[in-house]
């Protein structure tokens, strides 16, 4: 089964790497909307009060971007019929397709957090691993929303506003205990500080990986 | 019935709704191995909801499919390296190359020499000269024989194709009823579904006729062989709509 994953995500990436069609829209959009952002909190003192909502609302928004994209392609030439007549398990395909867009939201927030770091003049001092550590569970339960609903939405001819509407009310535990998490991070504290929060975002992410591995062979094939 | 034996599809009773909307009205069909049938049917009939459904895309409402002898039901992870589909989809990404696509497909079937068997099939297709460039570059034609090969990488026993002169101009199309002729002596089994009435007929040992969700006809060349086939179609259907 992980060699199967290995070359569906090598293909997804392979796709990605030669048309550079999503990370090359999820990337100018993330600095379009920081750029926004910046100019609109260039009064406030205190910047990071709203700093770490910014970040999630933009990896959030790009990150649908993503998603709809990468199904999309998916969906264009029957790419995912071809791979349902494959020898493979429907849930192989889903933990594939999670992991690629996992590889591709995670590249596009790296790209994020660096622009995000200059505009928000942030000072990482020692928390750089507790924030990767939080940015990887947040983008782990939003590309596991991501696959779910966008196999569902690109089958729509309304994908477009199928995706957010199914994924952002869904997405608000993940985003108010990621917030919460980069926030005390970001602020000089521990982990230890959040740890609910943190044990939320963790939850949510078990729960939302475990329901889109059951649902997604009936969200292929109806 | 021995595995060898088993017809290549047996259906029995098989009905597919979309929630009120009814596409399979209670199919039986039967596909000995080795036969070439070509599936006909106006616009509507249930034609593509049938081939999905013996593809393994679909699921059957209610009804009970063989393919070889095994329950759909059961292992249709493993039937699937039986079964090889071809459509007016190519189910190949235009970003990737040729032999980047069918690489792709080889080794999700497992194949033990994947970068050969690749080669050997864009040759037998015509593609080899083409196998560097991007799918999304080539022509209508170009795209189905590429779709052709990566339906038959995997030497399936079974194949189906879902009407595949959708949208060919009349040169690919004679190109394409060749490859068809050629599977036909290859002694596969192929299911093929088409509006176009004497090309279907021509290559078929088959005829079968789906009207309204229902198979309304189904006979052996010697059977249709001489008869006008445009007025058999219009009788079979208005049999169906009945």
């Amino acid at each position: 089964m992980w060699r199967k994953i290995f070359v569906l995500v090598k293909k997804d990436l392979l796709a990605e790497w030669t048309s550079k069609e999503i990370l090359s829209s999820t990337v100018f959009f993330s600095v379009l909307v920081l750029m926004v952002f910046n100019f609109s909190f260039e009064m406030v003192t205190d910047r990071m009060v709203a700093g770490p909502g910014i970040l999630w609302t933009t990896f959030l928004f790009a990150g649908i971007l993503g998603m709809n994209r990468l199904f999309l392609t998916e969906r264009e030439d029957g790419g995912i019929e071809g791979l349902m007549l494959c020898p493979i398990d429907r849930t192989t395909l889903y933990i594939a397709k999670w992991l690629s867009l996992l590889v591709i939201l995670s590249l596009t927030e790296i790209a994020t957090l660096a622009v995000f770091v200059v505009f928000f003049n942030i000072a990482l001092q020692g928390g750089l691993i507790a924030l990767v550590a939080v940015i990887v569970l947040g983008t782990a339960g939003l590309a596991a929303l991501g696959t779910t609903f966008a196999a569902m939405a690109v089958r729509t001819r309304t994908r477009e506003m199928m995706l957010p509407m199914l994924l952002i009310p869904i997405s608000v535990p993940l985003l108010m205990a990621a917030v919460k998490c980069t926030a005390a991070v970001l602020g000089g504290a521990t982990l230890a500080s959040v740890g609910s929060w943190l044990q939320l975002l963790i939850a949510f992410d078990v729960i939302f990986i475990a329901v889109g591995y059951m649902t997604f062979p009936t969200i292929l094939e109806e | 019935m021995s595995a060898q034996t088993a017809p290549a599809i047996e259906a029995r009773q098989v009905r597919k709704h979309f929630g009120h909307a009814i596409a399979l009205k209670g199919v039986d069909f039967n596909l000995p191995q080795g036969d070439f049938l070509t599936l006909f049917g106006p616009n509507g009939a249930g034609k593509t909801t049938l081939v999905r459904i013996f593809a393994t895309l679909a699921h059957p409402s209610s009804g009970e499919i063989r393919l070889f002898g095994q329950p759909l039901s059961d292992g249709s992870s493993d039937l699937r390296r039986r079964i090889g589909v071809v459509s007016h989809k190519s189910f190949l990404y235009g970003a990737l190359s040729a032999s980047q696509n069918l690489l792709f497909y080889a080794r999700m079937f497992d194949l033990p020499d994947p970068q050969r068997s690749v080669e050997q099939i864009l040759e037998r297709v015509g593609l080899a000269h083409r196998m560097h460039d991007a799918v999304g570059t080539f022509s209508r034609g170009l795209e189905q024989r590429c779709a052709i090969a990566r339906a038959l990488i995997h030497e399936p026993d079974l194949l189906l194709f879902d009407e595949p002169f959708t949208g060919l101009d009349p040169e690919a199309a004679d190109q394409l009823a060749g490859l068809l002729h050629q599977l036909h002596d290859s002694s596969r089994t192929v299911l093929l579904t088409s509006h176009d009435l004497n090309r279907g007929a021509e290559m078929a040992d088959q005829i079968a006729i789906l009207a309204a969700g229902r198979i309304v006809y189904q006979e052996r060349r010697a059977e249709f062989a001489g008869t006008d086939l445009a007025d058999l179609y219009r009788t079979a259907t208005q049999k169906g709509r009945a």
